[in-house]
């Protein structure tokens, strides 16, 4: 078994060499599927730190683009080991960026942090309408909406898409939250969301206690 | 007030001497001014008549000092470069995506000879109308060139008409463009998440690229003859996202040696210090005398007691307020920044980002704000 300790800690580090070295000598013991999914665990242990040190200030944009790209590779490693249906989802998120905005690094990150904290999330893209989400909330039932802009453009487009889920009377069955650099108070209050972040990290979180 | 007391308030503010009023540098992009007068913004991009009543719409409608429209991606060219930096999105608005057009196997031969890559090897992959025969591509080259310089024509016949019909003071910053050498590396070679990677995996490598960028950054930013007043714009990007040790190694000696390379050679550098850069003002202290910095966030206080005294600075203001305050409440908050900005001069009035959409402000309360400035922001 390997050491879930060491790896939480050398994920949180984003100590890359540590981390692939200790998956692969793991992956290579040809690991039963419990103990894979342990080691699964342990890296979005690892991914918390992160988040945590992001939201002292220690980490920055920058590190949770690494964190992002070394969860994909760990998880990579260990995908073959893990089987199927034994892990338990906290629940589908629908995101996207908004019509007219074709940024993605935020909603990216958003979607590595999302999903190393157990949430099955639906990424549309860029650039989508207001009824491509509301399609893809009837065809999947989420839990939460993710709204992700950089230009003050898409203020507008978030406001629209909230509204065309009310129209199709789907507003009261999600959550919503607006994440990027067009996102602050003022503007989760005019589009009409439950929340805002501009901090992937603390979004997540927020996400996490909605359906805690 | 005549533009000859608008061009001594100008001059003023860059030599770091207190004006007699505030002096304001407001924009707006051709979406916004589309949006403003219902005009379709995709017909606009090509079809000149539209895009002079939309940009007219602006200047008639809020007061500035300078000419108010940022129009300089021309959609026409890119799409004659095919290029896949500079996009149109479905709104009709021209973007920069995430590209990478270089992989960590390119840096030695950047490093060698950055200017053979870009020509050879980078420009191709960003610019598909490059990646052809060389007739072909020569062909790409030259309509896009005419495409650029008739727009560019058109749009500068316009300004020139509107700045003297509407007084405007021009030349506030325009003069010459570049990025910081990090910046460059990242925004048009390995994208965000490429540098990124490098950053931790291969410093050295990012380090002696920065180093190799330089030198083209100073060509971009200086004419052989430099004359007084010539203002370099910098837009500062990766910075806010980079850890202090990263920064100080990758980012900062190449900036810094650039802005003072343009400072040395008899150019000014005029910053857009892009998201918050109150965490490096120790840094930005450094940079020459009468730097001009735009800040898009950030503690305006903090950032004009450190650096006031030396620089010029101006933004804080987030145009988006009108939407979501009251038009006393937005006027409040252009009290506090002239407060803040105001004593000892070397401040300017404007937007923290240019507006992109007409939709992200309120008309009235934002004309309202303009006129503030204008009426009472006297010394």
């Amino acid at each position: 078994m390997a050491d879930l300790a060491l790896i939480k800690s050398a994920v949180g580090d984003l100590d890359e060499d540590l981390v692939i070295k200790t998956l692969k000598e793991f992956a290579s013991s040809n690991p039963p599927a419990a103990e894979a999914q342990q080691v699964v665990a342990a890296c979005q242990q690892g991914m918390d730190i992160v988040g945590e040190r992001f939201e002292s200030g220690e980490y920055f944009v920058g590190d949770l683009i690494f964190a992002g790209e070394l969860l994909t590779d760990s998880i990579d490693i260990l995908k073959p080991f893990i089987g199927t249906g034994a892990v338990v989802s906290r629940g589908a998120i629908i995101l996207g960026t908004v019509e007219g905005d074709i940024h993605d690094i935020g909603k990216n990150i958003f979607k590595s942090m999302g999903e190393a904290a157990g949430f099955e999330v639906i990424d549309l893209g860029i650039d989508q309408k207001p009824e491509t989400f509301v399609e893809a909330v009837k065809k999947h039932s989420p839990k939460i909406v993710g709204l992700s802009g950089v230009l003050t453009l898409s203020i507008d487009s978030m406001k629209k898409t909230i509204e065309a889920l009310s129209a199709a009377d789907l507003r009261g069955s999600v959550k919503v939250i607006i994440g990027g650099n067009a996102a602050n108070e003022d503007a989760c209050t005019y589009v009409g969301a439950d929340s805002w972040s501009r901090n992937a990290a603390e979004a997540v979180k927020t996400c996490g206690s909605w359906v805690a | 007030m005549s533009i000859d007391e608008k061009l001594k308030i100008r001059d003023d503010l860059l030599a770091g001497r207190v004006p007699k009023r505030v002096f304001m540098q407001l924009t707006f992009t051709l979406e916004a001014a589309c949006g403003l007068a219902g005009l379709d913004l995709k017909r606009a991009h090509f079809d000149e008549e539209l895009r002079k009543k939309a940009m007219r719409s602006i200047c008639e409608t809020f007061y500035t000092d300078t000419y108010p429209i940022e129009n300089i991606r021309f959609p026409a060219v890119y799409q004659a470069l095919r290029a896949k930096n500079w996009v149109m999105s479905s709104t009709g608005a021209m973007q920069h995506p995430e590209i990478e057009s270089f992989t960590p196997d390119d840096y030695e031969a950047y490093i060698k000879n950055p200017y053979a890559t870009i020509m050879e090897s980078i420009l191709p992959k960003i610019f598909a109308g490059f990646d052809t025969d060389r007739a072909h591509a020569s062909v790409n080259l030259a309509k896009a060139y005419s495409l650029l310089l008739q727009t560019f024509g058109q749009e500068g016949a316009f300004e020139a008409q509107v700045s003297q019909e509407f007084e405007y003071v021009t030349g506030f910053f325009v003069g010459a463009l570049c990025e910081a050498p990090f910046d460059f590396l990242a925004d048009q070679l390995r994208g965000f998440k490429g540098i990124t990677m490098d950053v931790r995996r291969i410093p050295d490598l990012v380090e002696k690229a920065a180093e190799a960028t330089l030198p083209l950054m100073l060509k971009l930013a200086l004419p052989r003859k430099v004359n007084p007043g010539h203002i370099v714009f910098i837009p500062l990007h990766l910075a806010p996202f980079m850890r202090l040790p990263d920064f100080e190694r990758l980012y900062w000696p190449t900036f810094e040696k650039l802005v003072s390379g343009i400072s040395k050679a008899g150019g000014a550098s005029f910053l857009f210090a892009e998201v918050d850069w109150t965490r490096y003002i120790d840094y930005l202290a450094k940079l020459p005398e009468n730097t001009i910095i735009k800040f898009e966030d950030g503690d305006a206080k903090k950032i004009k007691t450190a650096i006031g005294g030396r620089h010029i600075i101006g933004g804080f203001f987030d145009p988006t307020i009108t939407l979501t305050h009251s038009k006393e409440e937005c006027i409040d908050e252009v009290k506090r920044l002239l407060e803040i900005g105001m004593p000892g001069g070397r401040f300017y009035f404007a937007f923290n980002r240019h507006v992109i959409d007409i939709n992200s402000v309120d008309v009235k309360k934002l004309q309202a704000v303009c006129e503030y400035v204008k009426e009472n922001a006297y010394y």
